[in-house]
């Protein structure tokens, strides 16, 4: 772990996290840094609370009965770590700047555009202009301008599930997150489509540091620049 | 289950779809068929020229424009009245309350969507004759005693429609809002309840039809059978539903009884004009949520 200290900023530093539901442990004491402007990858068996992991760096976790965390998760922002349970960090600001994709596509019942414009809309940009500029920039961002560019205002469900999942990836972008978790981003997709948000993550590691949950070791290797594995409540360097 | 079985409990349901259906059918056919000869200008205007009545210029004495309007205006600010806090009621039920307060708050609105409407009716009268005496006497049975009584019943209504809507929204759904960065005013404005409209509807239009058709406590609270168009929230007024309780019960000839047909198939029309009303509503609000705006 020393190496990766010296060689970058760490973007996102876990200490001591342990998280249960009910009385169930998932988490056991986990410790893990994040370097900046890198893909990490976490993988493990399923059911070993990969997702779980994803879901408190950004406090997600709050939302699901029965759970409890306990431990510091640490995000730099501004040039300055930010502890995220802070009582003066509002959740909203967080998960603004740590954004998430999830496993399966979930656009809201929206048009496209609304799409985009929903974490717009969510910090008072309303702008017509405005939003339409910052939905294309995401929309190109994401690969799928061309696609859907003549029909923003149709139902995003009507997308197939690639073109619905690198939507999900564009309104996740539109804010320009700091952070970007991803959640098995690709296992509800076919091999096209996988290759397709592949690329697109190859080229967002510029911009943003990129958490990504997947148990496709081949996806692992051709993407991550670190990686984790999590078994039975520990999480380990690889 | 063998085969049979799920042959016969198919059938059964086939049944007794039908036999809803054709029962549905034949009270609005009966309805239509007794009522539709009865329609005609004289029926709704009586000897009053149509057009100087529509605008009020004339009283109608003998026709039932007046309880057209007085229904529709009833309809109108009962549920105007009750929409609100009733969506407000099934929210929190749904989104904020928990545990023990919950289940008291869904008791509660159980019990009162079982009150007999003729008690909430004797409520509305006694809360009239509460405000006569001691707030003005120029207050009695009127219009808004009508409405809000009507409102109270049809409150449960749109509580439960409110709050089973927003809680059959699928959590992915809850999440995404949320995983953005919304704080739950904004999940709820901007996403649960625009995408709880259909069922919230639902509720209103059962409302709707429940005030449209409700005599025992209009009966009680403020109508009668002649008062000409509505001139205020304060006064008495004319109903459809009450006209045809009237003259079923006081007929003196089969003209008379006719009348009360086509009454009851002016209080259908109303009913679907005031329901077309709810549905354009939510296409409105919908469209201007989800897809442009």
């Amino acid at each position: 772990m020393a190496e990766t200290t010296m060689a970058a900023v760490i973007k996102i530093r876990v200490e001591h996290l342990s998280f249960h539901y009910g009385a169930h442990r998932i988490l056991d004491e986990v410790s893990a840094l994040f370097p900046e402007g890198l893909l990490s990858a976490i993988t493990g068996p399923s059911g070993q609370g990969k997702s779980t992991f994803l879901t408190c760096l950004n406090r997600l976790w709050e939302e699901f009965p029965d759970a409890r965390a306990q431990g510091d998760i640490w995000v730099r922002l501004d040039g300055r770590d930010r502890l995220v349970s802070a009582p003066d960090f509002a959740v909203t600001e967080l998960r603004r700047r740590v954004a998430m994709v999830f496993q399966t596509p979930n656009p809201l019942p929206m048009s496209i555009l609304k799409n985009l414009a929903f974490p717009l809309r969510l910090v008072g940009i309303n702008k017509r202009e405005m939003v339409r500029e910052t939905a294309q920039r995401a929309l190109i961002d994401a690969f799928l301008w061309d696609e859907v560019k003549d029909r923003l205002h149709h139902d995003a469900r009507t997308l197939s599930g690639g073109q619905q999942q690198r939507l999900c990836i564009a309104r996740a972008l539109t804010l320009r997150p700091d952070v970007l978790l991803l959640d098995e981003p690709t296992s509800s997709l076919d091999q096209a489509a996988r290759r397709v948000i592949e690329a697109l993550l190859m080229r967002l590691k510029d911009r943003c540091t990129i958490v990504v949950v997947s148990h496709y070791l081949d996806q692992i290797q051709r993407l991550a620049d670190t990686v984790y594995e999590l078994s039975s409540g520990k999480l380990l360097r690889r | 289950m063998n085969r049979f079985g799920i042959r016969s409990l198919v059938l059964w349901s086939w049944l007794s779809g039908l036999i809803l259906v054709a029962g549905v059918g034949w009270v609005i056919g009966f309805v239509v068929l007794h009522g539709f000869p009865a329609i005609d200008l004289r029926l709704l205007f009586g000897s009053a020229p149509p057009w100087r009545a529509l605008l009020g210029k004339v009283p109608v004495f003998n026709g039932l424009y007046p309880a057209v309007l007085g229904t529709v205006v009833l309809v109108v600010v009962a549920v105007g009245l009750a929409a609100p806090i009733g969506m407000a009621a099934g929210i929190y039920l749904a989104e904020f309350s928990r545990g023990r307060t919950k289940q008291a708050l869904s008791l509660f609105f159980d019990v009162l969507a079982g009150i007999p409407s003729i008690v909430i009716g004797l409520f509305g009268f006694s809360l009239s004759i509460f405000l006569h005496r001691n707030v003005s006497p120029r207050l009695g049975p009127c219009l808004l005693i009508s409405a809000l009584a009507l409102a109270i019943l049809v409150l449960p209504y749109l509580i439960r429609a409110t709050q089973t809507a927003l809680e059959a929204l699928p959590a992915e759904m809850r999440l995404a809002a949320v995983s953005l960065g919304a704080d739950r005013i904004q999940n709820l404005w901007w996403v649960l309840l625009p995408n709880s409209l259909n069922g919230i509807v639902s509720g209103v239009i059962l409302a709707i039809g429940r005030c449209a058709e409700d005599t025992a406590v209009i009966l009680l609270t403020g109508v009668v059978a002649t008062a000409g168009i509505p001139r205020s929230l304060f006064d008495s007024y004319e109903a459809l539903p009450f006209y045809i309780y009237y003259v079923s019960t006081q007929y003196a000839d089969a003209a008379e009884l006719e009348r009360g047909f086509g009454a009851a198939l002016i209080l259908l029309g109303v009913c679907l004009v005031l329901f077309a009303g709810a549905l354009l509503i939510r296409h409105l609000v919908g469209d201007r949520a989800l897809i442009h705006g």
